[in-house]
């Protein structure tokens, strides 16, 4: 069979469930169109520090969000003190 | 695929509309005609930038401020999408704001908003729905999609950035950010086991202050309740209290009404005596009032008496009033009189006697009117004279004109009356008469002037005599008038009797003045004898003033006494009520003691000196029992207050504690849940960096699938491009550098392990074939694209091979749409569209 770049079919070999699948799938791409632009890149192909730090932001989006829930119930559970 | 495109303001073109065929598609025309600008056009409207180009700016047809590009493509799920991208420039520099929109077209009448920059779509946005619905970046659309003209066959030598297009950049990034990500959450999770063991401590020392709080409570409790009873019997003593104020207050007002019976005694006992001293004083009342009313009738007589003198007095003074003013009327007669004479005296001593005066009188009216006379006559001559100056004024002046005449024309003389010509010698003779005649006049007018001269002064002299003879007549005519005037008066205002009558009134006023002396001294003694029976009369009416207010005095005591007596056996009988109520009171209070194991001596005895006092009722023994009563209460306040005091000091200090306990048990339960909360978030971070650390592996094994295989697939990709656009089968291997993707080949019949580097291998119609391999095969290998864009791809390849290669490549224009853009060799060519750009 010949060999075609595709990331879904790559990641296919990891037994990945869907929805992890496609989140790293979109976090691919992401990365890519990073990639697209001059303005994100050293001299040596890799991401500057903001580039990473936008793909940082992405993967609290895509992972995080449980970390961001607990944080935001303590700030509930306080605003329900003080009502 | 594409189905159209058109360009506004873009570069060369103002407004074109391209329609595309989903297969092969040739765009030709000659140099300039702006082919190579819709490819432009299009990676324009895809990403919103060119390669190549830095500005917006200068992609915009000259002058124009706005530049838009509109693309109608199918995407790989067969749908159609509508791309509408446009900048506008701004300012002198012409700097661009972008917009864009993105729909999904239903039917031919409906569109559907995917995407719009004026929904707060980002750049990003597009970019990865674009990657979504037509499988292309931007890299891939530079290293696949798009073959720019002269760059195909530089791709033989290699490109780094494929590392990007390929997406092992991406991977190994991807894999670089989970492994620190994961590396950052490790070290966090260290404090796991800590934290842990922190709230373990916490929940013991919790329990621990739940067993003090629930201790404090208890007592809490317990002092309560004894301060409530402590209360309750202060309550109780505060009613024996009040009775106690009760006593004091009735005791008071009991030793006050003695105390005024006694004071109304002796009062009563001094009002006596002064009332005998009164009654000694006039033997009796009877008498006081008889020598009262006898000397009250003895002084209104006087008064009596005085008030005739001094009505006959004030008749006296009238009459003596009366004659003064008659004399004062004829002492002024006298003087008015005497007055007229002298003055009469006066106007005649300048003259000796009265007859002289009217001589001289008469002496001046005569002067007077021959003066007039004179002067009337001297007037009558001046006004001659004056009628005479002007008659020989008159003549000089007619003389005067005609000599002037006669002067200023000489040559032509002419009658002034008949107009005829006048001799010019008589002329002459009248000239000189004139003159002559004119200084006789002259001599006439100065005598009369003269003479003029001379009546004005006589007229002048005249009048100032006439003037003083008037003014002497006038003076002396009054004069006379008056003393006759003075005279009449004198004769007939003034009595003849004058000086008698005033001589009788001074002695009326004599006798008068005696006779008022008498009597104003008569009432002067009699003021005396009335002043002298009026004190005796104030002296007994303070006397009898003074024997009725002590009656009054003595009555109002006696009143006061009873009254005293009375309060004061009302007071006393209060009293034994109030002790009966004391005692119930007392015993109350010591049977609520007895429950509570509680004795009072001091109290027992109150009750004991209480039946005493029932029997004995002196105000000394009430009064060392009120002494002994607030004594006692007073005792026991102070030890019940204390007591009480004590117990809610020991509650509020309870509180205090339990107060403090609950805000430490609070400050322990915010601590735990915190922890507890860092606990959860920690666990989640120690599973997120167990699935990064998977990712971290994964993203490495990806980059290394895609560098183990890509080489291998290029290869095998690109030997059969070359094949397909060549129908001589020249080359044995190729092989892609895994590095830097740089191409070797080795062509037929050479060893398989000898190469060369295809960017220097034979002539550019080789490399031009071998590079569109390359381009076709990254094409395929990345994603299929559903377009290619092929810009002059003939280029170094002789006339013969032309063709062949534009038909082969249409051949691979069977699965994915070309554009081919050449301006060459059209009409060999076949294509499914051509399309032909004008200049």
């Amino acid at each position: 069979m010949k060999f075609t770049f595709n990331i879904s079919d790559i990641l296919n070999q990891f037994g990945l469930e869907k929805r992890e699948k496609d989140n790293l799938i979109s976090l691919f791409e992401f990365t890519n169109y990073l990639y697209d632009s001059e303005e994100n890149l050293t001299k040596t192909f890799n991401l500057k520090k903001e580039a990473k730090e936008k793909l940082i932001e992405k993967i609290e989006e895509m992972f995080e969000y449980e970390l961001q829930d607990v944080d935001h119930s303590d700030d509930q559970e306080n605003e329900e003190g003080e009502g | 695929m594409i189905e159209s495109i058109r360009l506004k303001s873009f570069r060369k073109h103002d407004d074109l509309q391209l329609n595309f065929d989903p297969k092969f598609n040739l765009l030709h025309g000659r140099n300039n005609a702006g082919k190579t600008t819709i490819f432009y056009a299009i990676e324009y409207c895809l990403f919103g930038q060119v390669n190549g180009f830095k500005k917006i700016a200068q992609l915009t047809k000259f002058k124009q401020k706005a530049v838009g590009v509109e693309l109608i493509f199918q995407g790989k799920d067969a749908a159609r999408y509508k791309l509408q991208r446009m900048h506008e420039l701004k300012g002198k520099k012409r700097s661009a704001s972008g917009y864009y929109t993105l729909k999904k077209i239903l039917s031919e009448n409906e569109e559907k908003y995917v995407l719009s920059s004026d929904f707060g779509n980002r750049e990003e946005d597009l970019s990865l729905k674009l990657a979504e619905i037509l499988g292309i970046s931007k890299r891939f659309f530079e290293a696949g999609v798009h073959f720019a003209q002269g760059e195909i066959s530089k791709i033989l030598a290699g490109d780094k950035k494929l590392d990007i297009v390929f997406g092992i950049k991406t991977a190994s990034a991807l894999s670089d950010v989970f492994r620190q990500r994961a590396l950052d959450f490790e070290k966090e999770i260290q404090v796991l086991s800590t934290l842990k063991a922190v709230i373990e401590r916490a929940k013991k020392e919790k329990k621990d202050y739940h067993e003090k709080l629930a201790k404090k409570e208890e007592l809490q409790s317990t002092l309560i309740s004894d301060i409530n009873r402590q209360k309750e019997l202060l309550n109780m003593f505060q009613d024996i209290e009040d009775l106690s104020e009760e006593v004091s207050k009735i005791l008071k007002s009991s030793t006050d009404a003695k105390k005024a019976v006694e004071e109304s005694e002796i009062k009563l006992k001094m009002v006596k005596e002064e009332i005998e001293a009164v009654r000694t004083l006039f033997g009796s009342e009877d008498t006081l009032d008889a020598n009262y009313e006898a000397l009250k009738a003895a002084v209104k007589h006087i008064e009596e008496q005085i008030t005739q003198k001094e009505k006959e007095l004030g008749d006296m003074q009238k009459q003596l009033q009366s004659i003064e003013t008659q004399k004062i009327k004829a002492d002024t007669l006298k003087t008015q009189k005497l007055s007229l004479l002298n003055e009469i005296e006066e106007f005649t001593s300048t003259y000796d006697t009265q007859d002289e005066l009217e001589k001289q009188y008469l002496k001046f009216k005569q002067q007077y009117e021959d003066l007039t006379a004179q002067l009337k006559q001297i007037n009558d001559e001046h006004s001659d004279l004056q009628n005479f100056f002007r008659t020989i004024e008159r003549e000089k002046g007619d003389i005067e004109g005609i000599l002037k005449r006669r002067q200023s024309n000489k040559d032509n003389q002419k009658c002034e009356y008949c107009g005829a010509p006048i001799d010019s010698e008589k002329i002459a003779s009248e000239v000189k008469e004139f003159q002559k005649k004119i200084k006789e006049l002259d001599q006439k007018i100065q005598l009369t002037e003269k003479k003029e001269k001379e009546l004005k002064q006589k007229t002048k002299e005249l009048r100032q005599g006439e003037k003083q003879s008037y003014e002497e007549y006038l003076k002396l005519e009054n004069i006379i008038k008056k003393i006759s005037e003075m005279k009449t008066k004198v004769s007939t205002s003034f009595d003849q009797d004058l000086e008698s009558q005033i001589d009788q009134l001074n002695s009326q006023l004599q006798t008068q003045q005696t006779a008022l002396e008498t009597s104003t001294n008569e009432i002067k003694m009699l003021r005396e004898d009335e002043k002298n029976k009026q004190k005796e009369l104030n002296e007994l009416e303070t006397s009898i003033e003074r024997k009725q207010k002590l009656n009054a005095q003595l009555a109002d005591i006696e009143q006061n006494k009873q009254d005293a007596e009375h309060l004061f056996s009302i007071e006393m009988e209060n009293f034994v009520k109030l002790l009966n109520g004391i005692n119930t009171q007392l015993k109350a209070y010591l049977d609520a003691l007895e429950k509570e194991n509680y004795l009072s001596e001091s109290l027992e005895k109150l009750m004991a000196e209480i039946q005493i006092l029932l029997q004995n009722q002196t105000l000394e023994t009430a009064a060392q029992f009120r002494d002994h009563f607030k004594e006692v209460i007073i005792t026991n306040t102070t030890e019940l207050s204390s007591t009480l005091k004590h117990l809610e000091e020991q509650k509020e200090q309870v509180s205090k504690d339990l107060e403090e306990l609950k805000q430490q048990l609070k400050t322990l339960d915010k601590e735990i849940a915190s922890n507890e909360k860092k606990i959860q978030i920690l666990n989640l971070k120690k599973s997120l960096a167990e699935r990064y650390r998977a990712f971290q592996d994964m993203f490495k094994e990806t980059q290394e699938i895609i560098r183990e295989n890509i080489s291998a697939a290029l290869e095998e990709r690109i030997l059969q491009f070359t094949n397909v656009l060549s129908s001589e089968d020249e080359f044995e291997k190729v092989s892609v550098d895994s590095e830097d993707y740089s191409l070797s080949i080795t062509p037929k019949g050479m060893d398989i392990t000898d190469s060369y580097p295809a960017a220097v291998y034979e002539g550019g119609g080789y490399q031009l074939l071998l590079g569109l391999s390359y381009k076709f095969s990254l094409s395929e290998l990345i994603g299929k694209t559903s377009f290619l864009l092929i810009d002059e791809p003939t280029e170094f390849i002789d006339t013969s091979n032309r063709a062949k290669l534009l038909s082969n490549i249409s051949s691979i224009a069977d699965n994915t749409q070309v554009i081919l853009i050449t301006h060459q060799d059209i009409d060999k060519i076949q294509a499914h569209h051509k399309i032909e750009l004008q200049k």
